[in-house]
């Protein structure tokens, strides 16, 4: 998208847009080298990590660590298990905020909404903590399965509140004259409101993914089996245990094992790859997105 | 870091262990509150030891707290568990640590379905990774389902202290103290130290995993680093300590930018200034608190003349443990400690260092007496955490039995074939015999995370064995049979305190602050008795009484 300077705004002068483009570059290297460093350390040679120093590029690119960590089924099973929770979990997710976010904004025609958007914001403020969760989820038999890693969280009540906000600004004739025309709730839901909310539903639909695919307290907590495992628990552990490899009947070179630093560089690259990748696609929604309910009219 | 801040190092895990203590106490002792604590009372009766078999290549180390050495493997390993131990072929749940990453599900991994043909009954584990593992075994203490055998160590969670006395694990000297332990001949050759310092206020309530009584104490230094500024051996006394130290800061010398140490571990100016381990039992009865001691100063002023002559990493107070072993590793500090048995072998910090830096000779280090005498060498708890039997379950006598069978099958000693498999796996898959009988890893690293269950109470730290690095093995043993002989243990272990469990938060984040404060130079030596008076009136004092009760309940 192009923007376009006002009429009313003079050009800059050259020293004061040089110095703007300066500052920048500056920015964007000191936020993109972290991310090249973690790329270039996941792809060095054992070797060269562990001569320490700034990698920027591998010298002696290696797959090492992938095949370290690709060993087995593990991480491609808990990749599996990442992606379709978050797949259904984001689709619940919105289903129930738009259909609740929806009730809640005709305050004038659902009674007692606002005393139940007062509990709804509730949950903001308290949380109920750990062990009542974990007893709730227990009394919902639902321990050790992946309904506990999307159920205890499937509205989040800042989601809700954003949704429900974007749905108040669309005006009031666009509903009434639908009303007019004989069209039910849900009609109205699905022709009217949804298609002028693509912006909030994609923005919240991110929300919701990251959220999701990031979580790994609840799986740590609710499930029992490491079988079920989402990506971001394995990545946990390997992260914090540094290595895969067994090492008590180990007697090869150490310098043919990839170091903690290649182990937790190339997981780092794997378990946050899916998630950006979706980024681009929402991109353009996300100015428009993250405005909503800023200006009431 | 010092003992004082270590031993009550607090974490969320932590605070949500106390938090959640006193709650899933009461849910599984029903309508006991949580203040309601019922200590067992009593003197322990510590199970009868039966001494390890000998083979050749052993050499015994004629010191109960000091591992044999073993210079290979068992020519001709010995069976140590006759029968199943698991003649019902009931499942066996349990509650687990995982350190590494998770196992394949059952069916896709070989080991896990032969352990449980071994045992006679499937193993159904519920792993919690060893970082959230205090939050996950105090959650599943509120759901009142423990699991058949629960890894207990209140390290992860204080408040299952408090869980234990209300009854919420059998108290199992009935089957393992004295002659009794004989049914199950594995645990019997665990040390005696582990039962002692695993019981709570004289009860025995689980099976504990042994490690060395001396342990994360003895580290390793640049023994090639000393030469080169003109030590023939390890330095003398406080002053030569703090010369080498120093010396290590000196690129000439280490040909990088480095330091003397990465953290700032002041257990090496303790057990120097001989510092009370944790506290100091006096005749009276009394306990002293390290803190209020004027060793405790002197050490601290040796910190603090390190850290001014740079000898400590700056970044030091902020390192994780992985970084702290990457920095010697790297050749960047020249001292460094951490459990005993993984400081030794060709994957130990040892061989690794060696192999990373030309010429490195990384030699196991205890420091001198700080007036040239002996050193006071701290013991650890000489175990790291212990398998528990809920008590629901050991209503049932043969139940107990049988589980109590398990365990003794992961107890199982070196040299026995239950050894290979629960240490080294499956020959063929994951490991084969070299030349000289030593098992070496196959190199198929696809199978390195099937044993994820083998880590109970089985003694793979009881042994100085090191395939690739057979010289290791009496390198180790050598320097415990020094330090365990100089060594005392902390006089609270296995005593009982409410604030200990609830404060240590507290305690442990003011210890840090004025510690560090101290030793950075952020505050005065003269501090010291805002700090000692704030301690006290923090939690210290009311935990010397209650710890002193508790003494008089089980002496």
């Amino acid at each position: 998208m192009r923007t376009q300077r006002p009429p009313w705004m003079e050009r800059p002068a050259w020293y004061t847009q040089l110095s703007k483009t300066a500052v920048l570059i500056v920015l964007t290297i000191v936020m993109l080298v972290p991310f090249v460093y973690v790329i270039a350390v996941s792809f060095s040679a054992p070797a060269d990590v562990r001569a320490g120093g700034l990698i920027l590029f591998p010298k002696h690119p290696s797959l090492t660590a992938y095949r370290s960590i690709l060993a087995g089924d593990v991480v491609s099973r808990a990749m599996l298990v990442s992606i379709g929770i978050t797949i259904i979990g984001t689709a619940l997710s919105m289903a129930m905020t738009i259909l609740m976010a929806y009730g809640l904004s005709r305050t004038r025609d659902v009674p007692g909404s606002r005393f139940i958007l007062i509990l709804v914001l509730g949950t903001m403020l308290f949380g109920a903590g750990v062990i009542p969760n974990f007893l709730l989820v227990k009394e919902l038999r639902l321990l050790d399965t992946y309904g506990s890693l999307i159920l205890p969280g499937v509205i989040s009540a800042f989601n809700l509140v954003v949704v429900r906000n974007f749905f108040m600004n669309i005006p009031r004739e666009l509903y009434d004259s639908a009303r007019t025309d004989g069209a039910s709730e849900l009609k109205i839901l699905l022709t009217i409101v949804l298609p002028l909310s693509k912006a909030v539903i994609a923005v919240i639909s991110l929300f919701y993914a990251v959220a999701y695919w990031n979580d790994f307290f609840n799986a740590m907590i609710y499930l029992n089996h490491t079988s079920k495992w989402p990506i971001q628990l394995v990545l946990r552990q390997f992260v914090l245990e540094g290595s895969p490899l067994g090492e008590v009947t180990s007697n090869t070179s150490v310098a043919q094992q990839p170091p903690p630093q290649s182990i937790q560089m190339s997981i780092v690259v794997l378990a946050t790859a899916p998630i950006l990748v979706v980024y681009p696609f929402v991109q353009k929604y996300f100015t428009k997105g993250v405005l909503t309910g800023a200006i009431k009219e | 870091m010092s003992d004082l801040v270590r031993d009550t190092q607090w974490t969320r895990r932590g605070v949500l262990g106390a938090l959640a203590g006193g709650a899933a106490a009461g849910l599984l002792a029903g309508c006991k509150s949580p203040d309601d604590v019922r200590p067992p009372g009593g003197k322990l009766r510590l199970p009868t030891a039966i001494p390890q078999r000998r083979f050749p290549g052993m050499t015994p180390s004629g010191n109960p707290g000091v591992p044999p050495a073993f210079e290979r493997f068992a020519a001709h390993p010995f069976t140590s568990v006759e029968k199943k131990p698991v003649p019902s072929g009931k499942e066996v749940s349990t509650l687990q640590i995982l350190w590494g990453v998770p196992p394949p599900s059952m069916h896709s991994d070989p080991w896990w379905l032969d352990l449980n043909k071994r045992l006679g009954a499937p193993v159904n584990p519920l792993l919690a990774p060893d970082a959230s593992f205090g939050d996950k075994l105090m959650t599943v203490m509120a759901s009142g389902d423990l699991p058949d055998l629960t890894y207990i160590h209140t390290d992860y969670a204080p408040g299952i202290q408090r869980a234990i006395l209300q009854g919420a694990f059998t108290e199992l000297s009935k089957y393992l103290s004295g002659d009794a332990i004989k049914d199950f001949p594995n645990l019997a050759q665990l040390p005696t130290y582990s039962w002692k310092n695993s019981a709570v206020e004289g009860g025995i309530y689980g099976v504990p995993r042994p490690i060395p009584i001396v342990n994360g104490r003895v580290g390793l230094y640049r023994r090639d680093w000393a030469k080169k500024l003109g030590f023939d051996g390890s330095p003398k006394n406080a002053d030569e300590l703090l010369k080498m130290f120093t010396g290590f800061t000196q690129e000439k010398v280490t040909g990088k930018r480095s330091w003397a140490m990465g953290t700032i571990d002041t257990a090496v100016a303790q057990q120097m200034y001989r510092v009370p381990n944790g506290w100091r039992l006096e005749k009276s009865g009394r306990l002293v608190n390290a803190l209020e001691t004027e060793e405790f100063v002197e050490a601290l002023e040796f910190m603090r003349k390190l850290w001014k002559a740079g000898a400590i990493h700056p970044d030091g107070p902020n390192l994780s443990g992985e970084q702290l072993g990457d920095l010697f590793k790297n050749g960047q500090t020249g001292y460094y400690a951490q459990g005993y048995i993984p400081e030794f072998g060709v994957s130990g910090t040892r061989g690794v260092t060696k192999e990373a830096n030309k010429g490195a000779d990384p030699y196991p280090f205890m420091p001198p007496g700080h007036d040239g005498g002996d050193p006071l060498m701290y013991q650890g708890p000489g175990y790291y955490g212990y398998m528990g039997i809920p008590s629901k379950i050991g209503e049932d006598e043969k139940r107990t039995r049988e589980l109590l069978g398990v365990l003794d099958y992961f107890a199982a000693p070196f040299g026995s074939k239950e050894y290979v498999f629960m240490t080294y796996g499956l020959e063929g898959k994951m490991f084969k015999y070299d030349k000289d009988g030593n098992p070496v890893s196959t190199g198929d690293t696809s199978t390195s995370n099937w044993m994820a269950l083998n880590y109970m109470c089985e003694p793979m730290e009881m042994a100085f064995y090191f395939p690739g690095a057979a010289s290791d093995a009496l390198l180790a043993q050598k320097a415990l049979q020094q330090a365990v002989p100089l060594s005392v243990p902390n006089p609270t272990l296995g005593l009982v305190s409410e604030t200990a469990i609830n404060r240590a938060p507290a305690l442990s984040q003011l210890n840090t602050d004025y510690q560090n404060g101290i030793i950075m130079g952020n505050r005065s030596i003269n501090d010291m008795g805002d700090w000692r008076k704030r301690w006290r009136t923090t939690g210290g004092d009311k935990m010397r009484s209650e710890y002193e009760d508790s003494l008089a309940r089980t002496s």
